[in-house]
């Protein structure tokens, strides 16, 4: 119970490192990630939104992870967001699309689409996981808590 | 364990605010008129343009009016992203 406690911890933390960084590092750099975006193959129109949009849900991903209350939610949402990412890394690597863009974000932009996809499915995973046990703490919380409950009545 | 998972989680928070901090770049040269290189001299980037995924140098700048040339970002010079490149005639035809 203890160890899964600290693994909890420790998937939130990095979740919430990925997250925090990526989201800083466009917003400290917004001038090259509004071009980077402009440079992705979907429609500019969307740039201006996007450009707010991901680094703001990022923030609120991390925001949601840190509390216990609201730590399920951020893991469904970082599950969400890192499954859009990979899927998306997905089709470019599929070569869907006529071009394949600049990969951007800080460091992260060194790597190539293929890291990427590694990355990403690494982040995918121990979501999953997080979510998992989550769930499971949530439930045994509420079942214990009904059964001390019901012992008093 | 409150104090485990508070250790372990500003942690995370200072380590990536200072990572962001620490890997801004700290002059943006995309601010300067842009150029890339055509095999043969340097010649200002399209109105719209896009750096495809690539090791090399995608556009320039000058500081010196054209002297000398520094590169700026990376990739594969595109003047029309989004468009897909006509396909090559057959000359023999």
């Amino acid at each position: 119970m203890f160890k899964r406690q600290v693994l909890l911890e420790c998937i939130s933390a990095l979740l919430i490192l990925l997250f925090v960084y990526a989201s800083l590092s466009k917003f400290l750099d917004f001038h090259t990630f509004y071009r980077e975006m402009d440079n992705q193959p979907l429609p500019n129109s969307w740039t201006p939104v996007l450009v707010w949009v991901i680094p703001c849900t990022e923030i609120a991903i991390s925001v949601s992870l840190i509390f216990e209350r609201t730590r399920l939610l951020g893991l469904y949402g970082a599950l969400v967001v890192m499954g859009l990412f990979t899927i998306y890394t997905g089709i470019i690597l599929m070569h869907f699309f006529p071009y394949v863009p600049c990969s951007c974000g800080g460091v992260i932009k060194r790597l190539t689409w293929t890291q990427h996809l590694i990355l990403n499915l690494f982040f995918v995973a121990i979501s999953i996981v997080a979510v998992i046990f989550q769930t499971r703490k949530r439930f045994n919380q509420i079942f214990i808590t009904k059964k001390t409950k019901n012992s008093f009545v | 364990m409150k104090k485990i998972k508070w250790s372990i989680l500003s942690l995370a928070v200072i380590f990536s605010i200072t990572a962001a901090f620490a890997t801004k770049p700290h002059w943006d040269c995309s601010f300067l008129p842009q150029y890339y290189y055509n095999g043969s001299g340097y010649l200002p980037v399209a109105q719209q343009y896009g750096c495809m995924q690539g090791a090399i140098t995608c556009t320039y700048y000058t500081q010196n009016g054209g002297i000398s040339y520094f590169p700026c970002t990376t990739g594969v010079y595109n003047g029309c992203p989004g468009c897909v490149a006509t396909p090559a005639t057959n000359a023999a035809h």
